[in-house]
């Protein structure tokens, strides 16, 4: 057995016993980790002083076969460097962080490293603490999230035929094809979605107007599910919550 | 199959294995302890596994595991029912009820909003907490609720359908443990005693 240190965010925790409890944990170099952390419950009496919660930033030791493997590793340190409270003052930023945490749990394996959405996944959750609205920032992480894992689609042109649409052309949006399909392609799928006005340049990387963003945060769920094979069971309470009025 | 097995014997052993923290090993260690044990100390065991199906449930109020309906807290004219403590699970009432210092009463909400595992608010009894708040004179909902991510995504659901009720909606204090040491608190930890700080002594504090 091996110890790893590395930072870490909590994206997933089960009960396992009384005082034991498996973790998610998503690592800055590591990639994802299956942990479980014996006696975590047993609060002040415990190593880990007052449990680890879900979605705080903090430094993690993990006890593992070298190379990962399918085994649960055994976490023997964890110190909290940030709590994330912000998260906390109001609910669609909890549920914005939990889809976040969802989708990166199902999305990325473990033991394979990814820099990246692990930063990417740090910085969404430092600015939902501060965010009014939650949506251009889950776009944001969707796409790069996305992009990291070789699977963002391609919004700049149609993928059958090449062009770049017309400005205000109604287009649809294919998961399978991986992109956009221009009004001359589209009535040959039947599996697409209309992408909704203003939605287009949001998905491109560029501002847009709330109500779009919640368009756009929708087609790349729609995406996320279709590469998950299921709708991520936090994306309706979050559509729920946190849709402007 | 060995036919030294014993059919009653390993069905023990397979029911002890269902129990939370019971592996292979321990339960057969128990499974021997019930062969040893005498005919009346294994029936006193088994008594007393069918009388807490047979007798506990939950009260129609409170939500609270009892053996009378309601319960003997709700029962009580010497509890405040002006003042809710509410709580994710039944051992947290055994657990406030330990300091002795809860002079109202309590709503049990049989666990917490986990969009991540698939409950949500319906899963739980706040249908019945909000109808409790409308229909009887309520002054104060505590949301005692744990201090993990999941307690405060339930706590702020709860304040989110009481808003309009108009009750006094409260949270116990938070931050360092009793006994604890500054240097070992996390960041949470202090933030929390930081930013929830009281008087050194209260004007009422007689001492």
């Amino acid at each position: 057995m091996a110890l790893t240190k590395d930072e870490a965010i909590a994206l997933r925790r089960l009960d396992y016993s009384e005082t034991s409890q498996v973790l998610v944990f998503l690592t800055r170099e590591h990639g994802k980790v299956r942990a479980i952390a014996k006696g975590v419950k047993r609060g002040t009496k415990s190593r880990f002083a007052v449990g680890i919660d879900l979605l705080e930033l903090g430094h993690v030791v993990v006890s593992a076969r070298p190379g990962g493997g399918a085994e649960l590793a055994t976490v023997t340190e964890w110190k909290q460097v940030r709590s994330m409270a912000g998260l906390r003052q109001r609910l669609a930023r909890m549920h914005a962080a939990e889809y976040a945490a969802e989708v990166t749990a199902a999305l990325t394996e473990d033991w394979d490293p990814h820099p990246r959405v692990f930063a990417a996944l740090v910085g969404l959750l430092d600015d939902l603490c501060q965010a009014n609205q939650v949506f251009d920032r889950l776009v944001d992480f969707q796409r790069e999230l996305l992009d990291e894992i070789g699977s963002l689609p391609e919004f700049a042109a149609c993928l059958t035929c090449g062009r770049i649409p017309e400005p205000d052309e109604p287009v649809h949006f294919s998961s399978f094809e991986g992109g956009l399909l221009c009004r001359d392609c589209e009535p040959a799928h039947v599996e697409k979605r209309e992408l909704l006005h203003g939605c287009l340049s949001i998905l491109r990387g560029q501002p847009g107007h709330p109500t779009s963003q919640v368009a756009a945060f929708d087609i790349l769920n729609y995406h996320i599910a279709h590469l998950m094979g299921r709708n991520p069971t936090t994306a309706p309470v979050l559509l729920a919550t946190a849709s402007p009025a | 199959m060995s036919s030294s097995r014993i059919e009653s014997l390993e069905r023990l052993k397979q029911e002890f294995q269902k129990l939370p923290g019971i592996g292979p090993r321990s339960a057969e260690r128990l499974a021997f302890h019930v062969l040893r044990a005498t005919k009346e100390e294994a029936s006193a065991l088994s008594d007393a596994i069918l009388a807490v199906k047979r007798n506990v449930s939950h009260c129609r109020i409170c939500f609270n595991l009892t053996e009378t309906d309601p319960c003997s807290i709700c029962r009580d004219p010497q509890r405040d029912a002006g003042e809710i403590w509410v709580v994710e699970q039944p051992r947290d009432v055994a657990a406030l009820e330990a300091t002795g210092l809860i002079r109202g009463v309590y709503h049990v909400l049989m666990g917490h909003i986990a969009a991540l595992e698939g409950v949500g608010p319906g899963d739980l009894t706040i249908d019945a907490l909000v109808q409790r708040v409308k229909s009887s004179d309520v002054r104060e909902v505590v949301l005692a609720t744990n201090p993990t991510f999941e307690g405060d995504g339930t706590a702020l659901h709860l304040e989110s359908v009481l808003a309009d009720t108009g009750v006094k909606l409260t949270r116990p204090a938070r931050g360092l443990a009793v006994g604890s040491q500054l240097e070992y608190a996390t960041a949470a930890m202090l933030e929390s005693a930081i930013r929830g700080r009281t008087s050194f002594r209260e004007p009422s504090d007689p001492s």
